[in-house]
């Protein structure tokens, strides 16, 4: 495979396509619209508000609806956002390259978990770089909270999701990867059936108009259970039967931290919200806990 | 003694890279002569001084590469270093936002932490395979050795240690797997399904799974074990390892294990364990009296209730079936049966299956040793020939890939007329010739034709292993065959009745054999902890050696990193092995680097010699391993006539010379041998005064002469009558006044910390050998408020003050004793591998290593290469000498060249050099400085603990930063430049602790 060449050469770059994109990919050529363009990732949209592929390098990260190549080069110095790109016929092809899928590629998947709560979480939690939280989302964290506990006790979910979708500046604003990260661990944690995990993807899925494509795109596809591989094993080990090992949890948890600019963190504080308000409902937290201290301060915030 | 010349065209480097890279090829051990440079007028003059022959036409724009080495072999290896330079120098290019790119790691386990892989890939040459199979299970990932000729006991020891890791080794002589859709190695497009296949044979599991395709069963992974995994001395190790995974993996719902006949013992354990998996296991092992490896497969498809489809087929009318009558169309009831195979397993099934019919078959791989056949693999009756085995690859590629060798048997097949029925085999898919097809049908035809010209049909019938998803296509090239004459069958087994039912045999009717019991339904023995496999997920992937098979992988968008691998030091194979292997060895090197790390250095006196050390007189600590006055150099015979001068042993250096010639009442040491250290010749006597330093947290205490600072001084062999009396200066003045400012401060307050000074001086652009401006300051700045109070003549406190200051490498002396109590604290463990000393004389360069003791390892030192003061040049320069290289073996100075971007004004190099260099170190030691840390790298600890297995292992030498003697005494510093220690010092180093691994 060429790294990058000029505009008269048209190489041909193998890829790995996720089944999340497949059909478009395989389907019958078609223009679609770039919607941005970064060095390592490109996103292309495939004509439905929440239909997003992501063309990306393998340094990058693996995306559910990725088109994942296998040698480095810088993306944008090809395509630009607002440029239309030919879709189909098994490739993606771009100035001077044809994405050619030559394989599936099998992302990984957080399954529905049968309610073991993670109970790891009270001992390691806190020893956990930025768990716990924070204080730079603006008080989305505190809403987020709020949330799992309403959904969990059967309350209504719609307000808290109106406050969280599309809220924040990037291209997945903090506020969907805080919905992102409450729906990936309710699937782990939450007991059969699901109930709040249901609410709150009927709740979502209807509001993904107020966001941007590329995060609506990743919000339906962590309602049902993908995400980026570390995201996944970090919640396969707080919800597996045997205690993970504090290195390899904490390893984990720090490679997903490194997830986009703020997108890994965000999903982070999405997943400690959802483990806080299930421990906070599953046993009443001792009065100095901090984690409990924050929590009341918040509710009396907005009681 | 062989010279190599050749010119590459286009290929340009800046001067100084190439230097770098002549410099790598150079120092390989047996190369005498080397230069790469670009061909200018210039350049090829001094090329051809050199003796060697330049080739015509050479242009400015062309790189020239002049080797001479001892023999053919080494200019191989020299020329390997070369390329591992230049694709070091390409790297750095590729990305380079200025800083460059880090240099590519060298080892399978460098590979596996750069890209967070989760499974390695091994296809070097077998000798250094097990190393490298060994560094990826202890990474904790799984590995694939494609690399045969790896011996046994290797074996055993690799796949018992990745039982305890949870990992599984597929190999060695693996060429056939694939994980979780993934080909590595010859494996063909099959559809996806739930069958796991577990494979001790590779083309037997490509038979197995090419069938399954062709059934419409799909595959979730295919295994591979290596082909002597079910033999008695591996017994079955990865096998079970294998079906654990298999067993785990949700994707697999059953089982089937692939071999060619293993040791009966072997596989009757593996059948009981089997039993208790949870998932159905079907055994498709060939050996005399069980089923062929098509048998076994019709079986495993009818357990799912069924019917075994008819298997593809061309131009075998009436299909291969009961024989009632006569086969239509011409029979050779006369001729013999002559296999000609590529896939061993494929053969051994033909042979299996026709010895019933025909008797015994010679062959190459006898099924018994009467059996065999002569060095021209001819004979008169029934032959199978395995073009695949071992023999007939010697410096060709496999007969998969290469298919010449088969080619030419059958043209003198066609031409004999003992020969009834020729019976092939053609593998399709990954990894095999791209479209063999062709060539095999042209021959085929040929062959006939010439058959017929002699009045002979010559019937041929061909085994195709493909499937249609195959790059070359199981159809097109069965349609090929076909159209040539040949008969066409997928199933092997049913090519070779078809074979014999052309030879008048009857054969018996395909069996349909029962469905094995419901064994292995449940799950007697869950597997514990899991093996480490990427079953689930995407497959990222570690090589080393793999060149094609890495190809291939890409491919198939397969995200891959590969190892920038040579050979390790010649000859050192087996005492890798040995010292790798030994139990003690993590441990020893772990708690080395800790106490390394862990010691501190308080400077808490200045003293003379005499007292400090109870140096005698007469006695003479010198830098470097031990060595004669005799074999001393310049520097240091100037040294030590200038310190007898001082002592009053000697009135003239004559007298001196003469005395230390006689060595009458003369003793002379390394000052390593009473813990102390010198910079360059670094003669300490008696009169002398010393710093001393203790490490508090493990007892230790060093000593180091004070600085004599720049120009005609005792450590670069000047001994005029001004050196002797600066020298008595210092024992009278600047001693004792230094003695009491550092007494006074550690009384007063607390000693002086100098490993806080080395912390906070490498984050000011020093790096502690051969820079240490910020170092001296910070130094003085701590001496100076003690300097000033102290009871001594305020002229001479102002002179002491001046002298010191004037001195950019004043914190030199300290550093180094610093140093060394770091190093001591890590010395005599047992089983570590950890480089403790390296120190130089001037002539010698010389190492002592933490688990071999007070033994020193030496060679001759090299002569830096850099940059000169003045008019001075290459010729001026002494080899390389002092202990200042205990830096390095602390982990600064050369190391931490990434702090001190500006020495490369000095040494030579450019700042991307400076970066790459302290990278490169990271390889060679085993961990990083939690103190001594490098902003530019975000902070990283610098690489600390050189690990002499992995210098020997990736041959990346310690780069040492340093200050250039001239060559005759008393000249001084002629230079600045760069030196690595002789790479002798390691291999010998190693081989003293492979003698004692327990």
């Amino acid at each position: 495979m060429s790294a990058l060449v000029g505009p008269l050469v048209v190489a041909s770059w193998p890829a790995a396509v996720s089944p999340l994109v497949a059909a478009w990919i395989d389907g019958p050529p078609r223009g679609r619209r770039v919607l941005s363009a970064f060095a390592t990732c490109l996103y292309v949209e495939l004509g439905s508000h929440d239909r997003v592929m992501a063309v990306h390098t393998p340094d990058a990260v693996q995306l559910p609806i990725g088109v994942r190549l296998s040698g480095p080069v810088r993306l944008n110095d090809l395509v630009h956002a607002g440029d239309v790109v030919t879709v189909g016929g098994g490739r993606v092809q771009l100035p001077g390259a044809d994405v050619v899928g030559v394989r599936r590629s099998r992302p990984v998947r957080v399954g529905l978990g049968g309610g073991t709560a993670p109970s790891a979480w009270r001992s390691l939690g806190l020893a956990l770089p930025g768990a716990g939280l924070r204080d730079d989302l603006d008080g989305l964290d505190d809403v987020a909270t709020r949330l799992c506990v309403a959904a969990l006790t059967g309350r209504p979910v719609q307000a808290g999701v109106g406050r969280l979708v599309g809220a924040g500046r990037g291209l997945t604003p903090s506020g969907d990867d805080l919905l992102c990260g409450i729906l990936l661990s309710l699937r782990a944690f939450e007991r059969p059936p699901h109930g709040a995990h249901s609410a709150l993807k009927r709740a979502v899925l209807s509001r993904l108009h107020r966001t941007t494509s590329i995060s609506a795109a990743l919000i339906s596809a962590a309602t049902q259970g993908w995400a980026a591989p570390d995201i996944v094993r970090l919640l396969g080990l707080l919800a597996g039967s045997v205690p993970p090992r504090p290195t390899e949890l904490c390893a984990v948890w720090n490679r997903a931290q490194c997830i986009g600019h703020t997108s890994g963190a965000d999903l982070l504080a999405g997943i400690t919200a959802t483990v806080t308000a299930l421990t906070s409902l599953a046993s009443p937290m001792r009065d100095t806990d901090p984690l409990s201290v924050r929590l009341r301060q918040s509710e009396a915030a907005h009681a | 003694m062989p010279d190599h010349v050749e010119l590459r065209p286009g290929g340009y480097h800046d001067s100084v890279s190439l230097m770098q890279v002549s410099h790598a090829v150079a120092i390989v051990p047996g190369v005498v002569a080397a230069q790469v440079a670009m061909a200018t007028d210039l350049n090829l003059e001094v090329i051809a001084s050199m003796g060697f022959t330049v080739p015509a036409g050479a242009g400015p724009n062309d790189l020239v590469v002049a080797l001479r080495a001892a023999d053919a072999a080494t200019v191989d290896a020299g020329l390997q270093a070369l390329e591992s330079a230049l694709a070091d120098l390409h790297s750095a290019a590729a990305t380079s936002t200025g800083l460059g790119a880090p240099p590519r790691p060298r080892t399978v386990g460098g590979a596996v932490a750069a890209s967070q892989a989760n499974l390695a890939l091994v296809s070097v040459p077998g000798p250094h395979a097990g190393i490298e199979a060994l560094d990826a299970i202890r990474s904790g990932v799984s590995v694939m050795v494609f690399s045969d000729n790896v011996p046994v006991e290797q074996e055993v020891l690799l796949k018992s240690e990745a039982a305890v890791r949870g990992v599984l080794v597929m190999g060695p002589d693996c060429g056939t797997a694939i994980v979780g859709g993934v080909a590595l190695g010859f494996a063909n497009v099959v559809r996806a399904g739930s069958v796991g296949v577990v494979a001790a044979s590779g083309t037997g599991a490509q038979q197995v799974m090419c069938l399954l395709d062709a059934a419409g069963v799909g595959i979730s992974h295919c295994l591979g074990v290596g082909g002597r995994d079910l033999s008695s001395p591996v017994g079955g190790r990865s096998t079970r390892q294998a079906l654990a995974a298999l067993a785990a993996d949700p994707a697999t719902a059953s089982i089937v294990v692939v071999s060619k006949p293993p040791a009966p013992e072997v596989l009757a354990a593996l059948e009981a364990h089997a039993a208790g998996l949870g998932k159905p296991v079907t055994w498709a092992i060939l050996g005399p009296g069980r089923p062929d490896l098509t048998a076994s497969i019709e079986a495993m498809v009818s357990l799912s209730g069924a019917m075994p489809p008819r298997w593809p087929t061309r131009k075998v009318e009436p299909p291969s079936a009961p024989v009632a009558a006569p086969v239509d169309g011409p029979t050779t009831t006369s001729g013999s049966l002559r296999g000609l195979f590529c896939g061993g397993t494929l053969a051994d099934e033909a042979m299996l299956i026709a010895s019933e019919y025909v008797g015994g078959i010679r062959s190459n791989i006898a099924l018994t040793p009467e059996l065999g056949l002569g060095p021209d693999l001819r004979h008169d009756g029934h032959v199978v020939i395995d073009f695949g085995d071992d023999a007939l690859t010697r410096g060709r590629a496999h007969p998969m890939i290469d298919p010449s060798l088969r080619l030419s048997r059958i043209a003198l097949e066609a031409v004999d007329p003992s020969c009834g029925v020729l019976l092939l085999d053609l593998v399709l898919g990954h990894g095999a010739h791209p479209d063999p097809a062709p060539d095999l049908a042209a021959a085929i035809a040929s062959a006939r034709r010439a058959a017929a010209a002699g009045g002979r049909e010559l019937a041929v019938v061909v085994s195709l292993i493909g499937t249609d998803a195959d790059p070359q296509g199981w159809t097109r090239s069965a349609d090929l065959l076909a159209e040539a004459g040949a008969a066409v069958l997928l199933s092997n087994a049913e090519a070779t009745r078809h074979a014999l039912n052309l030879l008048g045999h009857r054969t018996r009717p395909r069996q349909t054999l029962p469905p094995s019991p419901e064994a292995g339904r449940r799950a007697v023995n869950p597997p514990g902890d899991g093996v480490r496999m990427p079953l689930e997920g995407e497959v990222t992937v570690a090589t080393v050696g793999a060149g094609v098979l890495s190809d291939a992988l890409r491919a198939q968008a397969v995200s891959i990193t590969e190892a920038n691998w040579q050979p390790p030091m010649t000859g050192t194979e087996g005492d890798l092995w040995a010292v790798s292997t030994d139990a003690r060895r993590d441990a020893a090197n772990a708690l080395a680097l800790a106490r390394m790390t862990a010691a501190g250095a308080d400077l808490v006196d200045v003293r003379p010699a005499r007292e400090a050390l109870g140096l005698e007189r007469g006695t003479f600590l010198h830098a470097g391993p031990p060595i004669t006055f005799e074999r001393a150099s310049g520097p240091l015979r100037g040294a030590l006539i200038g310190a007898m001068l001082l002592e009053g042993l000697a009135d003239t250096a004559e007298e001196a010379a003469a005395v230390l010639t006689r060595g009458e009442g003369i003793v002379l040491e390394p000052c390593h041998h009473r813990g102390a250290v010198g910079p360059m010749a670094g003669v300490i006597s008696a009169s002398m005064w010393v710093y001393e330093l203790h490490d508090s947290g493990h007892g230790n205490t060093s000593w180091c002469s004070l600085n004599e600072g720049l120009g005609k001084v005792l450590r670069y062999g000047a001994f005029g009558p001004e050196v002797i009396e600066r020298l008595r200066w210092m024992g009278a003045v600047l001693g004792p006044i230094l003695q009491q400012a550092v007494r006074a401060r550690l009384e007063q307050q607390s000693p002086i910390d100098v490993k806080a000074i080395i912390a906070a001086m490498l984050q000011m652009g020093d790096e502690g050998h051969n820079r240490n401006r910020a170092g001296s300051l910070l130094l003085l700045r701590e001496l100076l408020p003690t300097m000033i109070t102290a009871d001594a003549p305020s002229s001479d406190i102002a002179e002491a003050v001046r002298f010191s200051g004037a001195n950019e490498h004043f914190f030199l002396n300290l550093g180094m004793p610093a140093c060394k109590l770091a190093t001591v604290a890590a010395h005599g463990i047992p089983g570590c591998s950890v480089v403790t000393t390296m120190a130089r004389n001037g002539t010698d360069f010389g190492i002592r290593v933490s688990g071999t003791g007070d033994e020193w390892f030496t060679a001759p030192a090299g002569t830096p290469q850099g940059l000169f003061l003045g008019s001075y040049g290459p010729a001026d320069a002494n080899p390389d000498i002092g202990d200042s290289a205990i830096t390095e073996t602390a982990g600064i100075g050369g190391f931490a060249m990434a702090a001190a971007p500006a020495i490369v004004r000095f040494v030579g190099g450019d700042v991307a050099f400076a970066l790459r260099t302290t990278a490169m170190m990271y390889q060679i030691t085993v961990g990083e400085h939690p103190a001594y840390q490098v902003p530019i790298l975000e902070f990283r600890g610098t690489p600390t603990g050189i690990d002499v297995v992995a210098v020997a292992r990736t041959g990346i030498l310690p780069q040492i930063n340093t200050g250039m003697a001239g060559r005759v005494a008393g000249t001084g510093q002629v230079g600045a430049g760069l030196v690595t220690p002789p790479a002798a010092c390691f291999s010998q180093a190693l081989a003293a602790l492979a003698a004692r691994t327990p």
